[in-house]
């Protein structure tokens, strides 16, 4: 089997088919299983860019590269870059493509990733490129529904928050649409999902709905999906605090519930999961936080190792005997 | 009140090309999108003339310029029912229809203020979709479609 992620980039959940995905969950749950199934990535060199604030996606990308075996060059502030003198974007990544063997870059600006990959000679993942798209958090988070129902086709899951300017959330929508998923959107007026996503799901025949709260919907959802008002997404700060604490997932909310909800989260938690929610069993966003270096291994993998690894076939071909057997 | 005789408005020209069926008000965007507006070009352009299909259009000769094809893609955005008629001897010897190509590249720029390509010294590149009877300008960088009326810039 050839490995269709050599080479490339990863730039937009838009780019991935249902196999692609389901080609890097599976080499994630392999990596989870067993954290030594594919050779290491000795040798190869990770540059880590970040031009805009990163906690989760820098650290676990740079987790990720030391567990398989590379080793990490990073920037985590333009400012000391030459950038700060005025050096482009383009400029900047032909210079880094001669010092590594592939780059994830997070960027303020929409479709930076893009313009990125297209001057580098090496991969490049998008870690996030202003309010675009992140679509390695749209893998973990595809992961981490999977580890948690079992399967990701026929959920219902509702998105809450700030579904205007949440790159994830426009991710993770495109690449549910590929599950059967049932969508509810929640958000104030101002907040609501793009009509281009909107008409990318009519397209697919995706079921959705808008509501303006969330808490009549739980007893029918398998995922809740719950984002943060991000304050830097925002010309009109004005707008930002009439809205800001709009939607708080609260313990006293779950109460008729299905056995597997779940409620889920990109992370930073800001006030709209009140902390007494975690010691509950539908607490999942940590745990999906975690996955996200199971996810970006597999990530690094696919992109620098040519051929599939025949424990990730093995791995693959047992999975889909065990998801036939399993209906 | 509208000039009705549009021909002993516009002298006629030798050898040229002839851009018509300008919506009204656009021949100057036109002009700057071809980039005639070099010095070394004789040009006459009329707006607001009667037209039986648009109502108002604008025209543009150019003398001595052969327009092509790929003239004919870039003025299309703009002038989606224009044509141009290449002249030669005072005679059409050639007419062609504008029609939207399938990509523009470098004459627009992307309405969006976060696009990367607004803080970059590169090209903007949009898709070009129809669906119905509008045009929509999809940005390749920051995936964002426009509407034709969106797009009030252009890197001339």
């Amino acid at each position: 089997m050839n490995n269709p992620f050599y080479g490339k980039d990863i730039l937009s959940i838009r780019d991935l088919t249902k196999e692609d995905i389901e080609l890097v969950l599976q080499t994630a749950s392999l990596l989870k299983t067993n954290p030594l199934a594919l050779p290491p990535l000795q040798g190869k060199i990770l540059a880590s860019l970040f031009f805009e604030p990163s906690t989760r996606t820098r650290l676990s990308f740079e987790s990720a590269m030391y567990r398989s075996g590379g080793k990490v060059i990073s920037v985590c502030n333009s400012q000391e870059t030459s950038m700060s003198k005025g050096e482009s974007l383009s400029d900047a990544i032909k210079v880094i493509s001669s010092y590594a063997d592939i780059i994830v870059l997070r960027h303020p600006h929409e479709g930076a990733a893009r313009l990125a990959a297209e001057a580098a000679s090496i991969p490049l993942i998008n870690g996030g490129d202003g309010a675009n798209e992140h679509p390695s958090q749209t893998l973990l988070d595809l992961f981490a529904i999977r580890e948690s129902q079992g399967d990701l086709h026929n959920l219902h899951i509702a998105f809450v928050g700030d579904l205007k300017h949440s790159r994830t959330i426009h991710s993770l929508v495109l690449a549910a649409a590929h599950y059967n998923s049932r969508m509810f959107f929640v958000s104030p007026e101002s907040l609501s999902l793009p009509e281009k996503i909107c008409h990318e799901l009519r397209s697919q025949q995706v079921q959705y709905s808008f509501h303006l709260s969330f808490e009549e919907l739980l007893p029918k959802l398998d995922v809740l999906y719950m984002t943060r008002i991000q304050k830097e997404r925002f010309e009109d700060q004005k707008l930002y605090l009439q809205v800001k604490d709009h939607y708080v997932l609260r313990k006293a909310m779950l109460k008729t519930l299905k056995p597997c909800f779940k409620v889920m989260a990109p992370l930073p938690r800001l006030q709209e999961i009140a902390v007494d929610v975690d010691s509950t069993p539908h607490a999942h966003y940590f745990a999906q936080a975690a996955g996200g270096v199971f996810v970006r291994r597999a990530l690094l993998h696919l992109l620098l190792q040519p051929h599939s690894n025949p424990e990730i076939q093995a791995y693959a071909s047992e999975k889909k005997h065990f998801a036939h057997s399993s209906y | 009140m509208h000039l009705k005789k549009n021909t002993l408005l516009i002298p006629a020209i030798e050898r040229g090309s002839v851009i018509d069926h300008i919506p009204p008000g656009l021949g100057l965007k036109i002009i700057r999108i071809l980039q005639l507006e070099n010095p070394s070009f004789t040009l006459t352009l009329a707006m607001h003339l009667c037209s039986k299909r648009l109502g108002l259009k604008d025209l543009i000769k150019i003398d001595s310029l052969m327009l092509s094809d790929s003239d004919a893609h870039k003025i299309a955005i703009f002038a989606p029912h224009g044509t141009i008629n290449v002249i030669q001897n005072f005679k059409v010897e050639k007419k062609i229809r504008a029609t939207l190509p399938h990509s523009i590249a470098s004459i627009l720029v992307c309405p969006n203020k976060a696009c990367i390509t607004r803080h970059e010294p590169c090209s903007s590149f949009f898709f070009v979709k129809e669906h119905k009877t509008k045009v929509y300008l999809g940005c390749k960088y920051c995936q964002k479609d426009f509407l034709r009326d969106e797009i009030k810039e252009y890197t001339l």
